[in-house]
């Protein structure tokens, strides 16, 4: 059912594009911008600039938060619902321009020259207008400041330095199939310098790859989703972050929640990292795992049942229904 | 190695202390070492005066021992890497110091500036505000907005004094020294980092 309605949505949006851009529903928006976002934030390297779509999505910020102003009841639980999902989508827009400004920031002279260079190939732009103006002025006054420093001292033989460069081409990233029909990616065979491994891109495989093999796969047809360890599942629905808590291995814990790992996950089996800390396999569990945990807000199974039945009862009260059955 | 007992030591000594100093205070930023930096722009301009000596002598058709052209150059290259590394490390800390207060910086981190630093910190300031306003319609705060939401309100406590304080949905609330307040999330997120409210757990 839900694989019907995507494709829907897919066919429609490219029908629309010929003609009109407006029709693209916000869900469809909302749900590219995320894929973009999270692409942004796991390739090692600046990716060709979605500002169009931002410039929608901060639009339509804008109109639902006038929306909610407009309402007369803000008390109402829909409202607050409306609120968290404004806020929800405000975090993703800003923090893929932060991640992309923090980008351009590392090397603005690369970020530059790729733009120009893509530009002569007839790609599609690395930076929009906005980023690049920001790219010079940041250059300049990174430049400003070396020069004042470190450099106008030194004899004027030794004043130029070599813009450094950075090549992102060999690292691994995850990545996942999102597409049937998706053709094969070769990479490199490292026992044979001649030849070449084939690797099938099967739909909803995952693969630890080197980003420069599947770089033209994210930009053209979007069909990846470089996605990190922390928002993938197992069949049972349990991420990583419950691995890492059976395995008691601290390191791996810090390290997914600080990558963005839901701390309170559930899947099948019905427990948190937390419990998989307490009942951890490997005999006693892990103290300072479970302070840690705790610190961060982290709650057992039964916990997090009690403080949802808690939020729940404090809205049924408040609702007419109960009033009316109290009388 | 030739000047005998009174002068111990690499030629990259001082350079090496400029890069150690940061290496040490990562959680600070210690003042701009200005002394550290003239020391080694003498070394540089040593060894710079000492190669001109020689390539005076060859080109005078003199019979020179070269050997040390290429150590020295080497040396001096070193020696700029080496302040070049601590600037560019100031530079990323100065830059990080602009999403955490905003244009604003504290006295305690501006006496530890040099003057080219604190016009990079203007300059670089004024260009991501800049940016910033040409998103969009209305612009965009990116200092906003930077944790993922998990709720609505947060508990704060004031940290001194502010007086009256409008939040975004119109309600007023008067912030005196540790009093406790729910505020909404996005409207005390300047404010926390400005160390006027804190987070209550």
């Amino acid at each position: 059912m839900d694989e019907n309605t995507g494709e829907n949505q897919d066919f429609s949006s490219i029908l629309d594009l010929n003609n009109d851009d407006d029709v693209i529903t916000p869900e469809e928006v909302l749900r590219k911008m995320t894929m973009i976002w999270q692409n942004e934030i796991c390739a090692p390297c600046l990716l060709p600039t979605e500002m169009d779509l931002v410039d929608i999505l901060l639009d339509q910020i804008q109109g639902m938060d006038d929306n909610i102003t407009r309402q007369s009841n803000k008390k109402a639980l829909r409202i607050s619902v409306h609120r968290v999902e404004l806020q929800r989508i405000s975090y993703i827009t800003s923090d893929y321009l932060r991640c992309r400004v923090r980008k351009i920031e590392d090397n603005p002279h690369v970020a530059i020259e790729e733009h120009n260079k893509r530009v002569e190939g007839r790609l599609s732009d690395l930076l929009s207008p906005q980023e690049l103006t920001f790219a010079e002025d940041y250059a300049q006054i990174e430049a400003d400041l070396y020069h004042n420093t470190a450099l106008e001292i030194v004899p004027a033989g030794l004043r130029k330095i070599q813009v450094p460069t950075t090549y992102h081409n060999e690292d691994m990233v995850y990545a996942k199939v999102l597409k049937d029909n998706v053709e094969d990616v070769s990479i490199p065979d490292w026992t044979d310098l001649n030849a070449e491994v084939v690797i099938e891109m099967e739909k909803n495989s995952v693969h630890l790859i080197a980003f420069n093999s599947i770089k033209q796969l994210i930009e053209q047809e979007d069909n990846f989703l470089t996605s990190p360890l922390v928002g993938c599942r197992d069949k049972n629905g349990e991420t990583a972050l419950h691995e890492a808590c059976l395995a008691g291995k601290f390191d791996c814990v810090l390290s997914l929640l600080k990558g963005g790992s839901a701390i309170n996950a559930v899947g099948k089996p019905c427990r948190t990292p937390l419990d998989c800390v307490i009942n951890s396999s490997s005999g006693a569990p892990n103290r300072s795992i479970v302070d840690y945990l705790t610190r961060e807000g982290a709650l057992t199974y039964e916990g997090l049942r009690n403080t949802a039945s808690k939020v729940i009862q404090r809205f049924w009260k408040k609702s007419k229904l109960y009033r009316e059955k109290k009388k | 190695m030739s000047s005998g007992s009174t002068n111990q030591g690499g030629v990259a000594d001082k350079a090496l202390q400029l890069v150690l100093e940061m290496k040490r205070n990562p959680d600070v930023l210690p003042p701009y070492n200005t002394e550290l930096i003239r020391l080694c722009q003498q070394k540089i301009d040593e060894l710079f005066q000492k190669n001109a000596a020689v390539v005076e002598q060859i080109r005078a058709g003199e019979v020179v021992d070269s050997s040390m052209l290429q150590p020295r150059l080497a040396a001096m290259c070193h020696i700029r890497r080496c302040m070049m590394a601590y600037v560019n490390e100031r530079k990323n800390r100065i830059r990080s110091y602009r999403w955490r207060y905003g244009g604003a910086l504290p006295a305690s981190v501006r006496n530890a500036l040099c003057d080219a630093e604190i016009q990079f910190f203007n300059d670089y300031s004024s260009s991501l505000a800049r940016y910033q306003s040409s998103l969009g319609e209305g612009g965009v705060n990116l200092l906003l907005h930077t944790a993922p939401p998990k709720s609505l309100f947060v508990q704060v406590r004031a940290l001194e004094d502010y007086g009256e304080f409008e939040t975004s949905d119109g309600t007023q609330v008067q912030l005196t020294k540790d009093s406790l307040h729910s505020l909404p999330r996005q409207d005390c997120e300047m404010m926390i980092r400005q160390g006027v409210l804190e987070l209550v757990h």
